[in-house]
């Protein structure tokens, strides 16, 4: 996955605020609030190489079953890629 | 020569477009200035169709050589009413359409020339949108979206407590010596309540308009994202955006910040005045 828009991510207490930077203030207004794993997946979208990949990053820096970080991933990346904050980078392996 | 939040400004108003009564309050003399400004009216200004590193409907930049070119639009406008061209550190050309001329008499657009906001940024100051109210010597800062009652709430205030309105629509935030103040800003509105005078920063008050009184502490989230939305910030340069967040985070740690839900009666006034007593900010 690749990200397509420009945001800084900022932590604010216990939860994370992504704000439109550059080009992207153009269509985006105001910020996204975001937990804190799904600031961790944010910032390691470019770094990994496949779904299961993420996964296991997930599985290595939170104390959670693998269940739920697949489950918690899911919905976000969906997110992400419904909203338009990121894109396939590798069509072909779909990630 | 003008001293606006600390900055020593000079503009040679080449065709003498006219200015806003405000910037007047500002003027001062001094031997040399931090930045100038030369301010030329022409009859069109050619647009670009070069890339522009923003395209947005009031405003368009694109770098030239290393230096912005702003192109400044009303809204809803295709033609800019203005240009403004970084010559180099400390200069700016602003070119204004004939046509605009006699818009410039507004503080709000003769400002939006001067890229006040994005000169502040440098020295790390900030502009709040808030009414600006002196209250024993120390500021009291409301801060809303437009059309809340800022300025409704302060002049409450006057009627009740005696106090004095600085700016009724902007304050300057600044932070020296460990000491954060709020000074008066060129820029004020459609309240016309504009005074140029810095005190000490007491509390910053967020309104919303409510049928009953009541005030509380706002947790540190809020108080960001609130803070965040009233501030004014240029989003599309991201050292602006993370300068700004430093500047919140600190400011919280200094400064008391408030969510009053208020009406327009005395009430108003009480259910703040209580409240700083009880912390102990009501006298310093």
């Amino acid at each position: 996955m690749k990200k397509i828009k420009e945001f800084i991510l900022r932590e604010v207490a216990d939860e994370y605020i992504l704000i439109p930077t550059g080009h992207t203030t153009e269509e985006f207004n105001g910020i996204i609030t975001l937990t804190e794993t799904a600031a961790f997946i944010y910032n390691h979208i470019e770094e990994v190489n496949s779904f299961e990949e993420l996964v296991q990053t997930i599985l290595k820096e939170y104390d959670i079953d693998e269940e739920t970080a697949t489950k918690d991933a899911v919905i976000f990346i969906n997110h992400l890629l419904q909203t338009g904050l990121i894109t396939l980078s590798d069509p072909q392996k779909n990630w | 020569m003008y001293n606006i939040g600390g900055l020593i400004i000079e503009i040679n108003n080449h065709d003498h477009i006219p200015t806003p009564k405000n910037l007047e309050l500002f003027r001062v003399d001094a031997d040399c200035y931090d930045h100038l400004y030369d301010i030329y009216m022409i009859d069109y200004i050619e647009t670009e169709n070069e890339k522009f590193i923003l395209n947005k409907n009031n405003i368009k930049i694109f770098m030239q050589d290393e230096f912005h070119k702003r192109y400044l639009y009303l809204p809803g406008d295709h033609r800019p009413y203005g240009l403004c061209l970084r010559m180099h550190e400390g200069h700016t050309v602003v070119y204004v359409q004939k046509e605009y001329v006699q818009l410039f008499e507004s503080d709000t657009i003769f400002a939006s020339i001067l890229s006040l906001e994005k000169r502040m940024y440098f020295l790390n100051k900030f502009i709040l949108h808030s009414a600006y109210m002196l209250h024993n010597g120390e500021a009291i800062l409301f801060s809303a979206p437009s059309g809340t009652g800022k300025s409704t709430q302060a002049d409450l205030w006057t009627k009740y407590r005696g106090t004095r309105t600085i700016n009724g629509d902007r304050t300057l935030i600044s932070k020296e010596n460990d000491q954060y103040f709020a000074n008066g800003w060129p820029v004020c509105g459609s309240s016309r309540i504009c005074f140029n005078e810095t005190y000490p920063l007491k509390c910053i008050v967020f309104l919303s308009q409510a049928k009953e009184n009541k005030i509380e502490k706002l947790d540190y989230k809020t108080k960001v994202k609130k803070l965040i939305s009233e501030l004014t910030i240029n989003y599309h340069y991201a050292p602006f955006v993370n300068k700004v967040m430093d500047f919140i985070d600190d400011l919280i740690i200094h400064v008391p910040i408030y969510h009053l839900e208020c009406d327009i009666s005395e009430n108003a006034v009480i259910c703040l005045e209580n409240q700083l007593k009880e912390d102990k900010i009501w006298m310093r």
